[in-house]
This record gives C-alpha cells, structure tokens and sequence, in this order.
C-alpha cells in the first residue's frame, strides 16, 4: 500500500502535518511517498493508493497549478480509477476552473471541478464545522481567505449541521466525486474524526481498520461531539 | 497641513478619556485611542510625528526589543514616547502619541520608540513613518488572525514606507528579504562551536529557494528555518551579517557574554539574556541603536543596568524543588515549541504541568486546536521528563497528540479541573515546569501556590 504526500514543503499550514504522522500509525505497513515540487508525483505512473495534499498559501496554490497542470488527464484517470485523494485547506482549489483574487484576476486552475474559489484576502474566514458523512458525525475547523462557487448538490462531501458549506449561503461541505474528497476543513481531519478515517483505511483495503489510539482518539472525538450539540456556538 | 474640526475635536476627547481614567486610576492604554479614532479615523495623519521614530515589529520578540531599546535610549538620557505600557495596534499607538502631544497637536518629544503589531501596518504605516524599523523574524503565528508567514510578509511589504532604514534579521530569510530596495542593516548570530542546534522542530516556513522554488539546502538550522540557507540549484544565498554575533556564553545567572563582529571589529557585550532566543533579541537592539548614532561604550554600559521582565519565566524553589514557570503563547506553534524545547534541554529529572487552554477561543463554539498538530511536543519525548500533566478540558485532545509525538503512555496524566494538577505529580522530581498560555495566569499562579504547598508539607 502507497500513501503519496504532495508537496509537503508548501502544504503543511494548518497543523496538516498531524494527519500524515497520524496515518501513518493507523497504517504502520504503509509505504509513505514524500512528493516534493521538482518531483514527478507516483500518481502518475499509478503507484498511489491515496494521495493526501494539505493547505498551502497563495502563491503556493500558483506553483502546484503550474506542476500539476501536464498531469490533468493523469488525475482525471486516477479519480475515475477510484484511486483515494483525500485534499484539505484550500488545496481542493488547484482543481477548480479558477482562483479569483481580490483585484478581480482569474488564475486559472486544472478545471478538473466546475468550480471557482473567491480570496477575500483582508476577511479571515474561521469556524468549528460539525456535518455529517455518510453515518458519521466529521468535527473540525476551517480557517480560510477563500469561499467556493458553484452547484456542489450531487457531489458533496458532507452537509452541515453547524458552519458553513462550500461558501456563506451553503450548507453543503466540499467535493466528492469517487474516492476524491475535497474539504476545507483543515489540520487534523483524521486525527480528529477516527470513524472517518477508519473508513479511509476500509477503502485503503484494511480489513477490521481501528486507528491507532483508538481508545483515547474516540473519547476526544466524543468530547467534541458533545461540546458541540449542547453548547450555544457562535462563528468567530 | 489643514486640520478638520473633527481631529481638533477627537483630540480632546482623547486627552479627557486620558484624565477620567487617571482619575479611577487606570492606565490609559488602548480606550482613548480608540475614543480618538471613532471620532477621527485618519487622526494619525493630522497629529504631529516625534521627529525621530524606531518602530519595532516581528512575530517573536518585539516586546523584548522594544523595551531594551527604549531602556537603553532613556538611560542614555533621550525621553521617548513609547507604547510599553502595551498597546501595539493602532489604538494603542494612537493613544501613546496622543499623550505626549500638546492640545495644538505637536508633539512633546522628540524620539519616539513604538511595539507595531504586524497586521496593524496597513493602518499605522501610511501616516507614521519610522525612521529605523527593525523586523525581528516572520514565523508561522495564530492561524486564525495571522493565516500564515506570507500572508504578514505581504503586508509588510506592502506597508513599510520606502524611506525606513530597515534592521533585519539575516538568519530569517523570509524577513530578510522585506522590501528590497529599502536601505537595511543585517543582524545574525553566527554557528557557535558546541551550540545545540534544533534542526528537528515540525515547522520550516520556508523551505524553498525564493527565487527558483528548488530545495534550499541550510549550513546550519538554529530552530525553525531560522538559520542560514543557500540554494541548491541557483546562487541565492542568506544575506550577510552586518552585525553578527561571533561568540556567546551564558553565564548562571541568566546572562550572556556576547562578542558582535562590526566592520572589521569585535565588540564584547554582557547582556541580560538567558537563551538564544533573547540573544536575537539583544542583538537586534544592538543593531538598531547603532543604526540610530548610539556609540559602543553607551550600549554596552546600559546594557549592565537593564533586565528582561522575568514574567516570562519565573523559578520558585521550595525545600530543593524548583518550580519553573514558562509562558508560552498558545495558538503560537513556535513560541510553544520554544517551551518544549527549554523543558527538554533541562537534564533534571522533571514533572511538566501543561495549562493550555484557551477560554477565550472555547467561548464562542469548540476551541480550535490543530496548532497542536505543529508544536514539537516530541522534544518532551525523553528520559528526564518523568510525567507530563495536562490540565483542562481539552486534555483528551492534548493525551492523543502527545501520545502520536510518541510519549509513553504512562507518564501522560489528565486532570480537566485546572485547578487540581498539582495533585498529580511525581514529587520524586527535582523540577516542575508549569507552561502556560498567556490568557491562564491565573491558573498557572493557583498551580504554584499548591505546589509551594505541597513541597512544604513534603518536609
């Protein structure tokens, strides 16, 4: 089993690194892929059972567009393969068809999503997020200069029981389209939602998949919950 | 310059708010900026400069710098406006130049030395511009207000005025490369023979060469990517130090001797700082202050006269047992990591007291913890460290972390009343660390007073 890391030296703001040491432990026989800016990433050649890319700056997103642009038709086919990408922050954004900055210019992204990101470079956008996966409750934070734009009805990754969605007026959280999931919850995802993870791990083809510190990563998921549906939140 | 009625007004607003609240003897810090700037929003436009401004900013050690400079300029008899008193957004600035200026609007002083919170230059630069600014570092902050190093650099970059001589740190090749074309002078601190480098920490916020994206390769990492770094592909390389430290010994007493290569000369300084961290910082005023006219001999004395406010870490030692008080910020990364690293180098055997939480944060929804996820809460990963105790209520999510940063499970203890940590140690141990974040001194005073208690019953 290959885990690839994309471009760890940019994607890796917002407690990121949490996930990938935390996968690690829940998949002890993995093999673990460091993908860095002048490599050519294994998912090209097939060799990646999941790709992970975490939250990066802006000028950041400019340079992965620019690496992963030649690789377009090679993610499309891994994304149609079921192959599991599982991207965080704002790093959903390099797939869409494009960033839009705040004095009005369109970066162009992959297009691979019919999607385009809005900065609002002076508005920090921050909230707890509780939606709903599947039969699972994801907690987690968001902390972000972008919204999302466009109908994510049909291929949504989770819908929202407290924050926001793809952008203000959504209730409806990220991208999913097979094994692609796209969120702009950030850092510690898996660390903080072992159920989750455990289902990552099943389509990894882990066989009975528990995470690594089961018990103590359950009684922190569960504090959370419950802090989360009983105390009156506001979004700062 | 025509003033509006309204900065005339504002004003004495602002020197009423500053007499009400003399009179209920409280410190005038940030209210009577802000009565000034409700009324007058570009009241820093109209108001009259000091003629010489120092401007210090920078995500670690602006406070340290800024009261070392202003020590040393008011021992050196210069009297200087000044924010220490603790406001270092525009408020705050607002209201100490709103002090020392005359109901006209002029101001008092001639010299003037002001703590500028990052962020606040879009609002400070475009109408103070200092004559020296000195940039401490640029390193990974709060995500939630500061989002990340790029995002402050652009705004500096974008703020400072073309005119400010800059002084800039050389080991920080983010900051260092702030406004490029501005007149700069370099301070740095050279590897020392036998230093214990920290090359391991989880946060490098730069990791490629600015100019062709290619791996930077470092001759040395002091912490964080605070260090010196040359390309591996293209000639980029860290700047020169103009002043740079050549040789430094800490002394017992919290001290170092210091030796700052200068032009061909060496020049010996004892300073009051007790790790490298404030060696950075002492260096940074060094080279502000002779940037400023201050000649060798008037640093180095006032240097001898002056200490570092020591509520940033406190030693309190009860029947042989020490307990250690360190601050570190929370939602910081690295000033925590900076935590964990001092407990680590401290070979006694130790409890560590961790008082994380952040109530303000938890307020409003769930507190917000993936910073966690980039504090080297390895470096507590070692022998001499016998229990680490998490109080609060977040101590399920600090258990986990710890346990994937590697800690036997056997030394973590949690205890959700804050309150109560102190029941929990190994009294075996010689030292007790309490960390703490900013907003829980409280908690961390309640902590060592039942320590206290405990070590004297222990007799």
């Amino acid at each position: 089993m290959r885990v690839e890391i994309l471009y760890p030296e940019l994607c890796n703001l917002f407690g990121d690194t949490g996930n990938v040491k935390y996968l690690k432990l829940c998949l002890p026989d993995a093999e673990f892929i460091y993908t860095s800016l002048c490599d050519t990433p294994a998912f090209v050649s097939g060799d990646a059972d999941m790709v992970y890319m975490g939250a990066c700056t802006e000028s950041g997103q400019e340079k992965i567009i620019k690496q992963l642009t030649p690789y377009k038709a090679k993610i499309e086919e891994q994304i149609n393969k079921n192959t599991i990408f599982l991207f965080t922050g704002n790093s959903m954004e390099v797939l869409f068809k494009y960033i839009e900055t705040d004095e009005g210019e369109k970066i162009s992204g992959l297009g691979i999503f019919d999607f385009y990101a809005k900065r609002q470079m002076m508005k920090r956008i921050n909230c707890v997020s509780l939606c709903r996966f599947q039969e699972m409750d994801i907690v987690g934070f968001k902390t972000q200069f972008t919204m999302t734009y466009g109908d994510n009805s049909d291929c949504f990754f989770a819908s929202v029981e407290h924050g926001i969605g793809i952008n203000n007026d959504s209730k409806l959280e990220g991208i999913r389209k097979n094994n692609f999931f796209g969120t702009n919850l950030v850092g510690p995802l898996l660390v903080m939602n072992p159920y989750f993870t455990e289902y990552i791990m099943t389509l990894l083809g882990v066989e009975k998949p528990q995470v690594a510190y089961r018990k103590e990563a359950l009684t922190a998921y569960n504090k959370r919950l419950n802090e989360m549906r009983t105390k009156n939140m506001k979004d700062h | 310059m025509k003033k509006p009625i309204k900065f005339s007004f504002a004003l004495i607003c602002g020197k009423i708010t500053i007499k009400l609240l003399k009179l209920l003897k409280r410190n005038a810090t940030n209210l009577p900026g802000s009565v000034v700037l409700a009324i007058c929003p570009d009241f820093l436009k109209y108001l009259e400069k000091p003629e010489k401004i120092i401007a210090i900013t920078g995500t670690n050690g602006k406070t340290t710098v800024s009261n070392m400079i202003l020590d040393i300029l008011t021992d050196n008899g210069y009297d200087c406006t000044n924010n220490n008193f603790g406001g270092n957004v525009d408020t705050g600035i607002t209201t100490a130049l709103l002090k020392d200026s005359t109901l006209s609007g002029k101001a008092k002083k001639k010299y003037c030395v002001l703590e500028v919170d990052e962020r606040s230059a879009l609002r400070i630069y475009p109408y103070i511009k200092p004559d020296i600014l000195v940039c401490t570092n640029l390193t990974r902050d709060s995500y939630k207000r500061n989002a990340h190093v790029e995002y402050i650099f652009n705004i500096l970059n974008k703020y400072i005025p073309d005119s400010s001589h800059l002084v800039l740190n050389c080991d920080d090749i983010i900051s260092s490369r702030l406004k490029l074309q501005n007149k700069r002078t370099y301070f740095g601190i050279a590897k020392i023979p036998g230093e214990r480098l920290i090359p391991d920490n989880i946060i490098k916020d730069i990791n490629i060469c600015p100019i062709c994206n290619a791996h930077l390769k470092y001759d040395f990492i002091r912490y964080n990517h605070i260090g010196r770094a040359t390309c591996s592909k293209c000639d980029f390389k860290f700047p020169k130090a103009d002043f740079d430290v050549i040789e430094r010994t800490f002394t017992d007493d919290g001290k170092a001797h210091i030796t700052v290569a200068n032009e061909g000369n060496e020049y010996k300084y004892l300073i009051p700082c007790e790790n490298t961290i404030n060696v950075y910082n002492a260096t940074a005023t060094i080279t502000a202050l002779r940037t400023f006219g201050l000649t060798y001999e008037q640093i180095e004395a006032s240097f001898k006269k002056i200490s570092i406010v020591k509520s940033r870490f406190e030693i309190i030692e009860v029947n042989n047992k020490k307990i250690i008080s360190l601050l570190a910020k929370g939602q910081n990364p690295v000033a925590c990591s900076h935590a964990c690293n001092i407990v680590r180098d401290n070979p006694s055997e130790k409890n560590v007291i961790m008082l994380f939480d952040d109530m303000f944060d938890a307020k409003y929804a769930t507190e917000n913890t993936a910073w966690i996820y980039d504090v080297d809460f390895e470096f507590l990963n070692c022998d001499s460290v016998k229990r680490i105790i998490i109080g609060g209520e977040r101590a399920g999510d600090y258990t986990l972390r710890l346990l994937i940063a590697g800690i036997p499970q056997e030394k973590i203890f949690c205890c959700e009343h804050e309150e109560d940590v102190a029941e929990l140690i190994d009294a075996n141990c010689e030292t007790t660390y309490v960390v703490f974040d900013i907003y829980n001194e409280h908690l961390r005073r309640i902590t060592e007073n039942n320590l206290k208690e405990k070590f004297k019953n222990a007799c």
